[in-house]
């Protein structure tokens, strides 16, 4: 079969240009993204070489001195690689198994309101964190956890004792997915609705008149009809592993937790600003970080072929 | 499968054809650079231009308007003013709030005046409020800098001035100053100590410095203070505070009596802005000079001494339990309402003049400085804020300046004695001139609403020849004595001069060093004095060790030793 199409194709050269002939539109509206991607995505790949340079903006990468792996060796040497590396991870995939969940969960208890009108409310309501500005939502984090704050108040109501939860190491991460939640679980919802709204009423009907109550048809249609969604989210996410929110972390971490707080970028934003713009050093750890989540979004991606036949690519 | 692969071709043949047009592009750019940083080396060794007279032989005198309204002789590097009128661009950080209403600083008065004597126009660039730091790092990302460059030490060249000027972005002004600014030389000639400071290890000049005239310099004006009012409630004076049990005793008393919630504020590195409480230990948290000798405070048996009695001030209340989120500052709702009763304070926060005028505390409220305390009556306390005659950083001209010589001479002005009081004490009715000759600030300053808008009007509210005493003869009472008892019973000693300058690769190797131990300072510290960390101060003193805090000192001690070997 392959064989006999092949026999009746022209040569390559010909076809593209019997084929721009005919679609000289198409490729004239394709013109805009390739240049956007080659001249935002493609040519700054090259600025990584700055990562193996002591790199000076007046110099430019042609003149910069080469220092091979120096920032590398640097970060990896510092006593504290390994518990910026564990910090970064865990506060992700705590971020990762709360939010999931609760999300989703969130979600389908909104697909399940009926009255519009109530919708409508929650979901503006639940929005509405998300556009303030972190800075802001970390301003008011900090009061509510300090002493005498309403969150401490609440806890001491459990622990008996009134703490300032914010300087206390063990509490830091909780704070941070908690707020996380917080902020972002009204918006998460969005991409799920959407999903939840592409599924055909018809198979709805159909259940009813198998007689499924409303639980078992979340279970048996809204979910698997949503699946394909989550798969893929989550696969994106999970290649966002390493870039932590370093804004959030600054604003609302302190040498008392930086056992629990620090992470990779807080770390650099530190260091760097002690000794000004180390372009190099930046560079190089950003491209770390990168790799990494390049490994891990590639692995998520080939488990989640295999299980769920979901997949990016 | 078609359309799959002409998509292809384009794709490549669009990655190519980009790639090449951006290199030649940033070649170009390349090579432009170099060549002017080429030209503005050679320019430094050139001789006189042909257009412009030089000073080497003759001295070139300008008449201006003096303060009095007097006609002035003015020492100067070209003749004033010019015929042809020069527009200079002057990227300025007012920092505080010394707008006000106005667009720019080139509005106020004295900047006016200057300009009608010179014919020099100065077109102001200021960055955004907040954003200096940046758009000072973002100027050498640009295409054209702007002729004058006011350098604070957190806006300096990632790598040092010096780096700035091999790299071709600073003009280096060691021979331009000797051409064309007769005032500045003559300063550096009269007083040793200003020549060695402001110039680098090799002699250059790379600068126009900021200083403070020295017979009227910048003396300490910070440090730990203490609410009066609440102190005389349990029948003590700020004079009794003189050692660390005299501060025990009144703290604890004071938080007995229920006067505040936590009697002493301090900062989230257990410690002050200039380590003022901890001098009385004979260390800091940075590296100190002892009798010429580098090290680093906290591996010092003081910091350990002194961790131990914060640790019983923490058990005991006296400190916030949560220091750790403390800023440099306490919060002002928190001094509104009495929570603290003594805290780290500029002198121009002391008495009741911020306070209340933004906020309106308490009946009474006085916040006076207090000594430093130290261990035993008598004894010195050698840190805190140094004494200025000059500070560190100043003003650059860059490389991408067209009149440097004209530039170099107009800045030289400001360095001239008549020159100079305008700027300081303003023109008209700014000033009021004493018996004695000398002049202070007229209520237009001292007693206008917005202060520092009155000040960015009126006079230049950083002067590059400053006359300090134009502002602490304005002090209130209340600040006059603060700065009394901060100077009391201390010196700067052991502080390491801000003039030392490292080369870059010392640089470099002493912040990657550092990076790890700072952090490790500032955490253990806090951990230490809260009672969770797993170091007592021995095991604590020994890792830094580990960490090669010794070739940091080292490192150290060589630019200290070039530095006093100017």
């Amino acid at each position: 079969m392959k064989k006999e199409i092949k026999k009746y194709q022209k040569p390559f050269k010909e076809r593209v240009v019997r084929d721009f002939k005919m679609n000289k539109a198409v490729y004239f509206m394709l013109l805009p993204v390739i240049v956007y991607f080659v001249v935002y995505h493609y040519v700054p790949m090259a600025g990584l070489i700055a990562a193996f340079q002591d790199y000076k903006i007046k110099l430019g990468y042609f003149h910069s001195h080469f220092v091979g792996l120096k920032h590398f060796k640097r970060f990896f040497e510092s006593i504290y690689a390994w518990r910026l590396i564990k910090n970064t991870f865990l506060i992700s995939i705590k971020d990762i198994v709360w939010s999931y969940p609760l999300t989703i969960g969130f979600a389908l208890l909104l697909n399940e309101v009926r009255n519009k009108g109530y919708k409508k409310f929650v979901q503006t309501v639940s929005y509405l964190p998300h556009f303030i500005s972190m800075v802001v939502v970390c301003g008011l984090v900090m009061d509510f956890c300090k002493k005498g704050g309403i969150l401490s108040i609440i806890v001491s109501f459990f622990t008996g004792t009134e703490s300032s939860l914010l300087s206390e190491a063990a509490n830091f991460q909780g704070i941070f997915v908690g707020t996380g939640i917080w902020q972002g679980i009204g918006y998460g919802t969005i991409v799920y609705l959407s999903a939840i709204s592409g599924i055909s009423p018809e198979l709805y009907e159909a259940a009813k008149v198998d007689g499924a109550g409303r639980l078992k048809q979340t279970w048996h249609i809204t979910l698997p009809g949503i699946l394909p969604t989550v798969v893929i989210m989550l696969i994106l996410r999970v290649g966002s592993i390493m870039s932590v929110s370093y804004q959030k972390i600054i604003l609302l971490y302190s040498p008392a937790v930086y056992e629990t707080a620090d992470v990779i970028s807080s770390y650099v934003y530190r260091v760097g600003i002690a000794e000004g713009a180390e372009y190099g050093f930046s560079s190089a750890v950003g491209l770390f970080q990168s790799v990494v989540n390049l490994a891990l979004i590639i692995i998520a991606n080939k488990i989640s072929a295999k299980i769920t036949e979901t997949s990016l690519w | 499968m078609k359309q799959k692969k002409a998509a292809v071709f384009f794709l490549v043949a669009a990655t190519v054809l980009l790639l090449a047009v951006g290199c030649t592009k940033e070649n170009a750019n390349q090579t432009d650079a170099a060549a002017k940083a080429a030209a503005s080396n050679a320019a430094s060794q050139d001789t006189a231009k042909p257009d412009t007279q030089t000073a080497s032989q003759d001295e070139i005198i300008s008449t201006f308007t003096g303060i009095d309204g007097d006609p002035i002789q003015v020492k100067s590097g070209v003749q004033f003013p010019l015929k042809d009128t020069v527009t200079l661009t002057f990227w300025y950080d007012p920092g505080w709030n010394f707008i006000g209403e106005m667009q720019s600083l080139g509005e106020g008065e004295v900047w006016k005046w200057m300009e009608e004597q010179t014919n020099v126009h100065i077109e102001f660039i200021h960055p955004a409020s907040g954003t200096g730091e940046q758009s000072y790092q973002l100027l050498f990302a640009s295409d054209k800098m702007p002729d004058i460059l006011y350098a604070t030490p957190k806006y300096e060249y990632t790598y040092g001035a010096q780096a700035a000027v091999d790299d071709g972005y600073y003009y280096d002004l060691t021979e331009y100053v000797a051409k064309y600014a007769p005032n500045y030389t003559k300063i550096l000639e009269t007083y040793p100590v200003i020549n060695s400071n402001v110039k680098t290890d090799d002699g250059k000049i790379l600068s126009f410095n900021q200083m403070y005239m020295p017979e009227h310099s910048k003396a300490c004006n910070a440090g730990p203070s203490i609410r009066a009012d609440l102190l005389e409630k349990i029948g003590m004076k700020v004079e009794d505070l003189v050692t660390y049990d005299d501060w025990h005793t009144a703290l604890t008393k004071l938080k007995d009596a229920g006067l505040c919630e936590v009697p002493l504020h301090i900062s989230k590195t257990g410690s002050m802005e200039y380590d003022e409480f901890l001098a009385g230990y004979n260390t800091a948290q940075d590296f100190i000079v002892v009798d010429g000798t580098v090290k680093y405070g906290p591996i010092e048996d003081g910091y350990g001494e002194y961790i131990d009695m914060l640790k019983q001030w923490y058990n005991e209340g006296l400190i916030d339990s949560d220091f750790g989120l403390n800023a440099r500052d306490p919060e002002e709702v928190d001094v509104i309402n009495n929570k603290y009763a003594a805290w780290w304070s500029y002198c121009s926060w002391n008495g009741t003049k911020k306070w209340n005028a933004s906020m309106g505390v308490a009946d009474g409220f006085n916040l006076i400085g207090t000594r430093l305390p130290v261990k035993e009556a008598g004894q010195i306390a050698h840190y805190r804020t140094p004494d200025l005659i000059n500070n560190e950083y100043g003003f650059h001209i860059t490389a991408d300046c067209e009149n440097v010589e004209v530039a170099v001479a107009w800045f030289d002005l400001w360095y001239d004695a008549n020159v100079s009081l305008v700027a300081n004490y303003g023109l008209g009715d700014t000033h009021i001139k004493n018996a004695d000759g000398t002049y202070d600030w007229s209520e237009k300053l001292t007693k206008a609403e917005d202060a520092s808008a009155a000040r960015g009007r009126y006079v230049l509210p950083v002067c590059p020849f400053e006359n300090y005493t134009r502002i602490s003869n304005a002090w209130s009472d209340a600040q006059k004595e603060s700065q009394k008892n901060w100077l009391a019973s201390s010196d700067y000693a052991y502080f390491y001069p801000n003039y030392v300058v490292m080369t870059a690769e010392e640089n470099t190797e002493c912040s990657t060093i550092m990076a790890d131990i700072k952090t490790f300072v500032e955490e253990e510290t806090y951990k230490m004095v809260a009672g969770n960390s797993s170091y007592t101060f021995e095991t604590f003193k020994d890792h830094i060790i580990k960490m090669g805090i010794e070739d940091a000192v080292k490192i150290k001690q060589d630019a200290y030793i070039r530095y006093i070997n100017r």
